[in-house]
């Protein structure tokens, strides 16, 4: 049986988040959860992501400077950082989180970027072996 | 106050926005576009955004106006229509608007004209080669195609040396446009940026008379043009363009303004920064409405600080008025609806 | 509610002028000891039909005869406490009294300061574009005399500046016959019937060269009057505002951040509005439309006289909050005060709901996760993760 990666996207409301919720339709291995700002997304939840078995967590936010709330996405990119070196202290890859910037006119570059998630997070492999960590 | 009824014409970026201050203050809005969508010219604009930091074009303000407008309960939307008949009685304006067959007759007791524009046909200025020489764009060329593929991909290889025109059908007495469209120096350099991130080795030669660099920080944007030293600014309008196939490239002719000599310069992609023109529905808004127009064609506010026409009861939103960036049409259409709800 | 605008340039008299035609109750504060701003300054704008000090005239006695709007010259704002709807201001009034003011909503409209670059050149007369208006109303400027603009010197000009050249050059070229050169990099044209104004200027004689970048200390030019645009900063005074209100500034030090969910009036806290000079650069027109729509803004908001509250707002738990005050250091809002909570018996952190934009960025941070955004609750996200 071909590997699904199971992928949560966090996409904040105010970026292309209809775009990603289209992704979400049509595949039932991805999981979007929908945040008023990206600010809002603390290390808790995207460690639970990883915790729950998901193999990838995508972070979508706004570009620099169009954040409606001024700093949000700032803020959830030191979050991301900090994550990401929190899961290398647990011994998981970091580059099964990532984050990106996308203006909620970029439907094109997300889809691009998204075939490119699915291809890193299918090389990658599950999270855990068959039988758990 | 009785229940008041008002007709917007045009359902681009300034239309929406007039339309929906003065219908979240409870007046119904008949909101007529030709097009069979709304959202005017914005909705095939790019987010021009470079290393993923906003350039401020506002191209995705639209976005949240419209998903608004869909659901707004006091504003009635007629695609595919037009206004095939108005008159006037007293303080109301009975108007007739048509879609294919139908006839909708609607009172109205105050007009907004946001009719936008119609961007300039570049094959008009025949010396770039715009329609005949294939490594020739438009801005709007350039923005439409980013906006539905993601990335530039417009030639068959990666260019190295890229060209923008700028004031391609504006500033130009010989075509009547004797007007400045301020818009295309600014789209111009977040394209320019844009190329230059997409392709780190190419060239940009910007072909200007006088950057308009005006607006909130974009005197930092040029800036950051000017200190990149793969693209130059020269100083010159070109006199023609022609192809050379046997190198894919488009040769550009110029006057080189401080050794005074002619110049040939070959280029991969030849971008023309078109200007914007008055749209080619205002003529029948002029007739039938019977608004003043300027020598170019746009519409004409009683003075320079109003959105009144010389008709009582109709207002001006938008470029119909005059070239504007997204913010500034913003603004103006904002700036209609205090002036209508003045009025009525 | 009321609303306090503060600057007594032509945008707030405007703003002020709308508002109180609304029947809003207004006060309006001016550092200087007359209203009008700048525009006093200046013997004619382009596009404006009467003289600049007339207009503003105009304006203001539309204000005084509006009864309830109360102005306050040589004042200044000192403290501004509460929120969107429950602001309360103390104001520096003449004579150093303290005067407080309960408002609903704040119009910011403190305009702009001119600095002009120190240079000496080779015995010019040489002036700024604020002393050839003056010139030019007291006829100081004699005819036939030959004159030269020196524009976009370290950096471009501003639109006002660029506006005021060609307005200026047309002016002395026309009615008192001068000789006049305008030396710049970039002609600036992008505005309602500026390249009219620059073509009538080219073909009535003025002379328009193109110049790249200039070196004042080696410049020899045989001119009676040597015109060097001023530079536009932030109205100085006005550093206290941005902390005495906590509102976001542009990285050159105007009002507003650049940011185009803000435009055009909105700044990061609610019930602040941004309107004129103070925060765009651009010619009369757009500055009296910018007013306008602040204020239209304003008088929205206090329609009803009652402030929405968004459903999706946060709610710090009294309980666990450790008064860190982490929230209110990261809130882009300023929506988060300290209060006493009867409920958990200790000062605690709380948020204002009216000022709320129900980001979360509080509830993220919250090292004790004492905040939480309705609807987005922590348990609820962490539910739906699995």
């Amino acid at each position: 049986m071909a590997y699904k990666p199971n992928i949560t996207i966090f996409c904040c409301e105010n970026s292309v988040y209809e775009t990603v919720l289209s992704v979400n339709k049509r595949h039932s291995n991805i999981q979007v959860i929908k945040v008023p700002c990206s600010g809002k997304i603390s290390s808790i939840h995207i460690l639970k992501c990883f915790e729950s078995g998901k193999d990838m967590v995508m972070v979508i936010t706004c570009i620099e400077e169009a954040c409606h709330f001024i700093n949000g996405n700032i803020r959830v990119g030191k979050v991301v950082e900090a994550t990401r070196n929190r899961l290398k202290e647990l011994d998981i890859e970091d580059k099964r989180l990532q984050i990106f910037n996308f203006a909620p006119n970029m439907e094109e570059k997300f889809h691009r970027v998204f075939k490119d998630i699915v291809l890193q997070a299918s090389e990658l492999g599950p999270i855990y072996e068959e039988g758990g960590v | 106050m009785k229940h008041k009824n008002v007709l917007v014409v045009g359902a681009g970026i300034a239309g929406i926005t007039t339309a929906l201050e003065i219908a979240d203050r409870g007046i119904t809005v008949h909101l007529v576009e030709r097009d069979s969508s709304i959202g005017g010219h914005v909705k095939r604009f790019c987010c021009k955004a470079v290393d993923d930091v906003c350039t401020k074009c506002g191209a995705c303000l639209l976005k949240d106006r419209i998903d608004r407008i869909k659901i707004h309960p006091n504003i009635k939307i007629y695609l595919s229509s037009n206004i095939s008949d108005i008159s006037k009685s007293k303080d109301k304006f009975f108007v007739q608007i048509k879609h294919s067959n139908k006839i909708n007759p609607v009172e109205a007791d105050a007009i907004i004209i946001a009719t936008g524009f119609t961007p300039f046909d570049a094959t008009s200025k025949g010396r770039f080669g715009y329609g005949r020489i294939p490594y020739v764009f438009t801005g709007l060329d350039i923005e439409e195609h980013f906006k539905e593929k993601g990335k530039f991909n417009l030639l068959d290889e990666i260019p190295k040396r890229v060209a923008f025109i700028q004031c391609v059908g504006s500033r130009d007495e010989h075509l009547n446009k004797g007007y400045c469209s301020r818009v295309c120096c600014r789209y111009a350099l977040r394209l320019a940026m844009m190329i230059r991130e997409a392709f780190p080795e190419v060239k940009v030669d910007i072909f200007y008379m006088d950057i308009q660099s005006s607006g909130k920080e974009f005197n930092m944007l040029y800036d950051q043009c000017k200190d990149d030293s793969k693209i130059e600014f020269i100083k010159s309008i070109p006199t023609k363009a022609q192809e050379i196939p046997e190198t894919k490239s488009v040769r550009v002719l110029y006057e080189d303004m401080t050794e005074t000599k002619l110049v040939e310069k070959d280029y991969d992609l030849l971008v023309l920064s078109i200007g914007i023109m008055p749209s080619k529905d205002n003529q029948i808004i002029e007739s039938l409405f019977g608004i003043n127009t300027d020598e170019f064609g746009f519409f004409e506010p009683v003075d320079n600080f109003s959105t009144r026409t010389n008709v009582q009861g109709v207002f001006l939103s938008g470029v119909c008025e005059g070239p504007k960036s997204i913010s500034e049409t913003i603004r103006h259409a904002e700036k209609t609806a205090v002036d209508v709800m003045e009025y009525l | 509610m009321s609303i306090l605008i503060l600057g007594g340039g032509i945008a707030g008299i405007n703003s002020a002028v709308y508002l109180g035609e609304q029947g809003h109750k207004v006060t309006l504060i001016e550092k200087e000891k007359e209203l009008g701003g700048k525009l006093n300054n200046l013997f004619s704008v382009y596009g404006l039909d009467v003289s600049p000090k007339d207009f503003v005239s105009q304006q203001i006695s539309k204000l005084k005869k509006l009864s309830n709007i109360t102005v306050f010259t040589s004042a200044e704002l000192v403290e501004t406490k509460g929120h969107v709807g429950t602001f309360n201001s103390k104001l520096k009034t003449q004579n150093s009294k303290l005067v407080e003011i309960k408002h609903g909503a704040i119009i910011i409209a403190t305009g702009i300061d001119v600095s002009t670059p120190k240079m000496s050149c080779n015995s010019q007369e040489i002036i700024n574009h604020t002393r050839l208006e003056k010139g030019i109303a007291g006829s100081k400027i004699r005819r036939l005399s030959k004159v030269v603009f020196l524009c976009d010197l370290d950096k471009e000009d501003s639109q006002i500046i660029a506006l005021s050249t060609l307005k200026n050059a047309l002016l002395l070229r026309e009615k008192l016959r001068c000789e006049v050169s305008v030396l710049s990099r970039n002609i600036k044209v992008a505005g309602r019937k500026f390249e009219k104004l620059y073509t009538t200027a080219r073909e009535k004689g003025v002379v328009f060269s193109a110049v790249e970048g200039v070196d004042i200390g080696g410049l020899q030019l045989i001119c009676d009057w040597l015109i060097i645009g001023e530079s536009i900063l932030p109205s100085h005074g006005t550093e206290d505002l941005f902390l005495i209100l906590g509102v976001e500034r542009d990285k050159q030090g105007f009002f507003q951040h650049n940011n185009v969910h803000f435009m055009p009036n909105l700044s990061n806290r609610k019930g602040i509005f941004f309107a004129g000079a103070c925060h765009i650069d651009a010619g009369l027109n757009d500055i009296l439309d910018d007013s306008l729509t602040a204020a239209y803004a304003a008088h929205n908001l206090l329609a009803k006289n009652t402030i929405e509250i968004d459903e999706k707002t946060a709610k710090v738990d009294e309980e666990k909050c450790a008064l860190c005050l982490t929230c209110i250091r990261s809130c882009p809002h300023k929506a988060i005060d300290i209060e006493f909570s009867r409920e958990a018996g200790k000062k605690a952190a709380r948020i204002i709901e009216e000022a709320c934009f129900g980001c979360g960025i509080c509830a993220s941070l919250c090292p004790a996760s004492a905040i939480q955004l309705r609807e987005y609750e922590d348990e609820k996200i962490l539910k739906l993760i699995g």
